[in-house]
């Protein structure tokens, strides 16, 4: 079952997205963070609601994983459409509920709010879903190395990140193990009230902790022995690669942004 | 060239603690194949991390090219010069790829890129994981894991290999894999200094140390050691089969003394037959 695993979000497929710097589309998701909210009117939202279906067609991800990652979100955009429907008094009275009315221009304020939200988890999800974890972290790491002079340790910081990903499979396999040898011993993770439920769960977290622990030993001796000593001095193999395509994909973007603006306050 | 060379070694963790490493000398040249034997608890494990300076003796010396564990300055090219592999796999695997985990004693030693992805290219081919270069740790078996974990040291291009029971946890496929690989390293000149609890690995190196309570009891060339089974079976090893009908050989006046190989062995059994 381990074979399969993808660790992260990441779909593993070919697309001009997925051959994006790392560094661009954290860049892109950060800008886009802000475009979305130009989005005031009808003409508006619909633009964005076109550029990010053509984002996501680009990306070439399976339209599942994009619902998968706004399934989270829903209750929250649900909520908000549904305060906004309530208390916007504009336009004409649609109907009335409870002794609220709901207006027309609140329902759309809703839909306009709901889209937005429902935008950025898009973007958000795009990046996760297009960039490997490493790369993720190199690009993080990137943008964390000015900060440096400030005290921030990005070096530790993007390993501490690089060898957690890594420990996923390894982690979850050992998990597996426990469980079958504490059912073995006679503990039921299923049953009972959620106190014996959770005291039988302590028979299972000690000893993933344990080893856990163990293990960091193990790997910070194998580093030491290997020369670790911090990022001081340090090369490294893997290189982002900043191309032509990655800053055609920033100007687009901010291009995109000028258009939202443009028609919102021109 | 590197020659390791410890003299009085005395090590212990904590002063309340009794000795783990007692007055222990021993000089083992370039390029010889050393295995370290000995019950848990002797000792052997100390012995190869205070070769490498991950721990320094309490009294004595340690010495690896002239260069002594002691010195904080050498402490990095004492370990670049002699790595070292562990016994778990998943416990020394760093980095997310067979490559990214290669590179990660490179890009400690600050060696650059280009470098790198020669040595990378050139280790990885030693050992037989240059077509799992991209592939990750849990999409590997142990043995290959653990030849990915002496690629890695390789890519350093150390003098002497230090192996802490590198195959006690593998299967019979891993290990014969991970014995292969030290041979031809061995070939290549390489000091190998093999940590192991398996007489039938012992059998192939040139010089077998053993420790009891922190001291070494024997220090020998393989072929002398292994003429005196009683002295591992008085200590409850469990000798190769073909050396334990030899020793009923011997025992009865059959044969003279032990040989190491078994197919020479057989050999031999079958010319003293037909002379027979």
């Amino acid at each position: 079952m381990l074979q399969n695993i993808v660790i992260g979000q990441y779909v593993p497929v070919e697309s001009p997205i997925h051959r994006l710097d790392a560094r661009s589309k954290i860049l892109a998701v950060l800008l886009m963070a802000v475009v979305v909210f130009l989005a005031n009117d009808v003409v508006t939202n619909a633009i964005l609601v076109t550029f990010v279906s053509l984002l996501v067609l680009l990306s070439k991800v399976p339209l599942r994983f994009f619902i998968k990652g706004m399934l989270p979100i829903f209750i929250l955009i649900a909520f908000t459409f549904i305060l906004h429907a309530l208390f916007t008094n504009e336009g004409e009275v649609l109907f009335t509920v409870l002794g609220f009315s709901v207006y027309s221009g609140g329902v759309i304020q809703g839909l306009f709010i709901a889209i937005r939200i429902g935008a950025l988890v898009v973007i958000a999800s795009l990046l996760t879903l297009t960039t490997s974890p490493i790369d993720l972290t190199d690009g993080f790491e990137a943008y964390l190395r000015p900060f440096k002079r400030f005290g921030v340790p990005s070096h530790e910081i993007a390993l501490m990140m690089a060898i957690s990903i890594r420990l996923i499979p390894t982690l979850l396999l050992e998990a597996d193990r426990i469980l079958k040898a504490q059912s073995a011993r006679g503990a039921d993770f299923t049953k009972g009230s959620l106190k014996t439920r959770l005291n039988t769960m302590t028979a299972f977290i000690i000893p993933l902790f344990v080893r856990s622990f163990k293990r960091a030993e193990d790997m910070a001796t194998a580093m030491d022995a290997r020369g670790y000593r911090g990022g001081e001095g340090r090369t490294k193999l893997r290189i982002l690669k900043w191309q032509g395509k990655d800053t055609v994909a920033i100007v687009l973007i901010v291009l995109f942004g000028c258009t939202l603006g443009m028609l919102r306050y021109v | 060239m590197s020659t390791i060379e410890c003299k009085n070694v005395y090590f212990k963790y904590t002063d309340e603690q009794d000795w783990i490493i007692q007055d222990l000398s021993i000089t083992i040249k370039q390029g010889e194949w050393v295995s370290i034997l000995g019950t848990n608890g002797s000792g052997k494990s100390t012995l190869a991390r205070l070769i490498n300076a991950l721990l320094t003796p309490t009294s004595g010396a340690v010495t690896v090219a002239g260069k002594s564990t002691d010195d904080e300055g050498e402490i990095w090219n004492i370990r670049q010069k002699a790595g070292m592999v562990f016994q778990n796999p998943d416990h020394q695997f760093v980095a997310a790829t067979v490559r990214d985990d290669i590179a990660f004693g490179l890009e400690n030693a600050g060696v650059d890129r280009d470098e790198m992805l020669k040595r990378i290219a050139s280790a990885s081919e030693r050992v037989g994981v240059d077509e799992l270069l991209s592939a990750e740790p849990h999409r590997l078996s142990g043995g290959q894991k653990q030849r990915a974990a002496i690629a890695g040291v390789l890519a350093l291009q150390p003098d002497i290999m230090i192996f802490d029971e590198a195959t006690a946890m593998l299967d019979p496929k891993g290990r014969k894999e991970v014995m292969a690989t030290m041979k031809q390293l061995h070939e290549r000149g390489i000091t190998i200094l093999m940590i192991t609890h398996e007489l039938e690995e012992a059998l192939e190196s040139d010089r077998v140390v053993f420790m009891e309570h922190g001291k070494i009891i024997n220090d020998s060339k393989a072929e002398e050691f292994f003429q005196k089974p009683e002295f591992l079976v008085e200590r409850d090893f469990h000798l190769p089969y073909f050396l334990q009908v030899q020793k009923h050989l011997v025992e009865n006046g059959f044969q003279t003394n032990y040989l190491l190989d078994e197919d020479e062995w057989v050999k031999s059994l079958c010319t003293s037959n037909s002379r027979m």
